[in-house]
């Protein structure tokens, strides 16, 4: 199961079949060098096959993933207007409004990246998660705090940091969806 | 041509060690090739993203195996140097052999 979710990651920045090959070759060696061995070069390996995947167009991929945060803005802005316009409702109400505006907007803007630019989507997508990732840790660290009403200042970090996976994920699905059509237009008919 | 002059020194040692591997030439061999033949301890990272490069630039080709159980069920992608890898690595390697004519750098090395 975590074997094909680090396959799957790989699939996100490489074609399907290295990415399996790379984590075949992972898995195998493994098996001598230990886990902690396997998921430290895991993460590593992706994060180099990232940072090729953005060598390949850097001036593209970040102008994508700024269409990215212009897409995200409306989602949360909507979510905090949602929680802040009706101080009556309780915490976990006001949590979950948050979580359906803030993580809906992400899966449909990693969708959006996607269907906009099939080649530099993904790239622009963990772009704008590492970005996003990094700046929401130095508010964190420098201590800036976000209270939305009843929803506390570790929540509402907490939430936006957990928008990562629906972007993602929305990305993935959408990337899917695009190699079907790509493959099904382009088999000969008979 | 433009290839022989962009081939880097770490794009040489993979050329070499997939030429010294012949048809068992994959990701992992590669990585223990160029440790024990070269002293070099390459991150997975750093092989992949150059084995993606070298096929771009059709320098190398690579085909699917069998999938393997001690591999979780995936198949190993085995890598073949082209001729237009061979040209542009023997171009490289008499680049060095020109400049290291009558040096005498490596005397005493091998003895």
């Amino acid at each position: 199961m975590r074997d094909d979710l680090i396959e799957r990651l790989f699939s996100l920045l490489t074609s399907a079949d290295r990415a399996e090959a790379i984590a075949g070759d992972l898995i195998q060696e493994r098996q001598h060098r230990g886990s902690r061995w396997f998921w430290w070069h895991a993460l590593v390996t992706a994060v180099a096959l990232w940072g090729t995947a953005v060598a390949r167009a850097p001036l593209r991929t970040l102008l994508v993933a700024a269409a990215g945060c212009a897409l995200l803005a409306v989602p949360v802005f909507a979510g905090v207007a949602a929680v802040s316009l009706f101080p009556i409702l309780g915490a976990l109400v006001a949590w979950s409004l948050l979580v359906v505006f803030w993580w809906g907007g992400a899966l449909w803007t990693g969708a959006s990246l996607v269907a906009i630019a099939p080649t530099r989507g993904i790239a622009a997508c963990v772009t704008l998660v590492a970005l996003g990732e990094a700046l929401l840790l130095t508010l964190w660290v420098v201590g800036v705090r976000v209270d939305l009403l009843r929803v506390t200042t570790g929540i509402v970090y907490t939430t936006a940091a957990g928008g990562a996976c629906p972007l993602l994920f929305g990305a993935a699905v959408a990337r899917d969806r695009v190699s079907a059509w790509t493959r099904h237009t382009l088999e000969p008919r008979s | 041509m433009t290839a022989a002059l962009n081939l880097g020194e770490f794009e040489q040692l993979i050329l070499l060690a997939i030429l010294r591997l012949g048809d068992d030439a994959y990701g992992v061999t590669v990585r223990v090739e160029l440790a024990d033949r070269a002293g070099r301890h390459v991150t997975p990272g750093a092989l992949y993203t150059t084995l993606e490069r070298l096929e771009t630039k059709g320098l190398i080709s690579s085909r699917m195996s069998d999938p393997t159980p001690q591999r979780g069920g995936r198949a190993k992608r085995h890598v073949t140097v082209t001729a237009a890898g061979r040209e542009a690595l023997t171009r490289a390697l008499q680049a060095y052999e020109r400049l290291l004519d009558g040096l005498d750098l490596l005397r005493g090395v091998h003895a």
